[in-house]
């Protein structure tokens, strides 16, 4: 589904990421845990297409997100930092928009309805996105990549604006969206609990990966990766 | 890109700029018309429809940037990337979206002006088909002004500096091709023209230089 072959990443000097190698199944959850400027975030842009690698080849479904950016941004979504930017637009009017948006684009994966979101994310429907505050911006960020429901969803500290009720509320959400065979890499910071819901975790430090361990099935809930058919990476 | 349309639509009618810009722009061609019916001395102007026609240029070329400066949502750089990988649409559909949107609002406010247009053209008697023609050729304002804007307000940051440049940009095109008056050609569909060439240019170089982030380190 996903495969990094010497991933690098320099901007300038600095040397971002070096020759990540990585693999992700189709349905596989990775979490991605490491200092800050450990790379996570790079490594997440350039999946998403929204960096350019500065060497190394990055394949989703086999197709070379350099050489087909805007075909590859129609199979996945990428929730960022940056939140969304509503422009005078409700939380209804909003998430009508990117669902429109999408379906257009032949993404007919959108499965739930807007309502269905808005009631199960707990978001007021009228009020301005601007006017809201961190955490609700957050819920609707990730209520809008759950709405179109990708192939590949790319998350960068999903949680970190959200309350304990939220968190647990979109973890099921997320599980749920993995099992359906969505591919997910969530970066989290060192410390956010992962394991219930990342079949791996990989550990990055200064642009290296330092570790890329499974996660045990005693831990993970949901379907274990050993049911996933690893062979499709 | 129907999606990116309807929205900027919805955004620009939620702007107070745009009720302020249209009763600004019809209440001053009124009062030229109505104020000063028997008609002042202007260079061109023939009769009061002909007057009336040069004071409407010169106001929508002064508030038509005004009002796309203000109005349409402010998207350049990186947040038109993140809204190209958020819709799944290439930034030069995200722009082309932004223009039809913004075109067909300034077309809104330009045609507003036409019942005043009516009454000038009744004192003058002027034939209806000539108004028609004319109403097509200024046309060609919004699809300059629309164009030269969403060009200003991707090259600099905030809307003053795109208002200015707009403002100065369309007055200069105007200027000019009423000067030189291209052989054959209306300024009005010279300016339509001039529109279409740039937005075709900012299309094309939106793909090119909006594909990724400004390559900083996170």
């Amino acid at each position: 589904m996903i495969r990094t072959t010497r991933l690098t990443k320099r901007f300038g000097p600095t040397v971002a990421l070096a020759d990540i190698d990585l693999q992700i199944a189709r349905g596989e959850c990775l979490g991605l845990t490491g200092p800050n400027g450990g790379g996570r975030t790079t490594l997440l842009r350039i999946l998403a297409t929204l960096l350019r690698p500065s060497a190394g080849l990055v394949e989703i479904d086999g197709t070379d997100v350099v050489g087909h950016a805007h075909q590859v941004r129609s199979r996945l979504v990428y929730v960022g930092g940056e939140g969304p930017k509503g422009d005078g637009l409700g939380v209804r009017e909003y998430l009508t928009f990117v669902a429109d948006a999408r379906r257009a684009r032949g993404n007919t994966a959108v499965r739930p309805g807007v309502d269905d979101v808005l009631d199960r994310a707990n978001l007021p429907a009228d009020t301005s996105v601007d006017a809201l505050s961190a955490g609700l911006r957050q819920r609707v960020a990730l209520a809008a990549a759950l709405l179109i429901a990708p192939a590949v969803m790319l998350l960068d500290d999903p949680f970190q604006s959200l309350d304990s009720a939220a968190r647990g509320l979109f973890t099921e959400w997320l599980r749920e969206t993995r099992d359906s065979g969505t591919t997910l890499v969530v970066a989290f910071n060192d410390g956010t609990p992962t394991k219930t819901l990342c079949h791996r975790v990989a550990r990055l430090d200064r642009g290296r990966l330092i570790s890329d361990s499974l996660v045990a099935p005693t831990e993970l809930q949901g379907t274990p990766l050993a049911a996933l058919g690893k062979g499709e990476a | 890109m129907r999606a990116v349309v309807v929205r900027e639509l919805v955004v620009i009618a939620r702007r107070p700029a745009l009720a302020m810009v249209t009763v600004t722009y019809v209440a001053l061609l009124a009062g030229f018309v109505f104020a000063w019916e028997d008609g002042v001395p202007m260079p061109g102007g023939s009769n009061l429809y002909e007057q009336a026609r040069l004071v409407q240029w010169g106001l929508l070329a002064v508030c038509l940037p005004w009002a796309a400066a203000r109005c349409p949502a402010l998207d350049r750089g990186d947040d038109l990337v993140l809204a190209s990988a958020l819709t799944a649409l290439r930034p030069s559909s995200l722009l082309l979206a932004k223009a039809i949107a913004l075109f067909a609002v300034l077309t809104l406010v330009a045609v507003a002006g036409l019942p005043v247009v009516i009454v000038a053209q009744q004192i003058a008697a002027v034939s209806t088909p000539q108004v028609l023609r004319d109403l097509v050729y200024l046309l060609g304002l919004p699809l300059l002004v629309s164009a030269v804007t969403l060009s200003w307000m991707v090259v600099v940051s905030g809307r003053l500096g795109a208002w200015l440049g707009a403002s100065g940009s369309v007055g200069l095109v105007i200027v000019l091709l009423w000067r030189w008056r291209p052989v054959g050609l209306d300024v009005g569909l010279a300016s339509a023209l001039v529109g279409l060439t740039l937005a075709v240019w900012l299309a094309s170089w939106s793909d090119r230089s909006l594909r990724y982030l400004a390559d900083r380190n996170t």
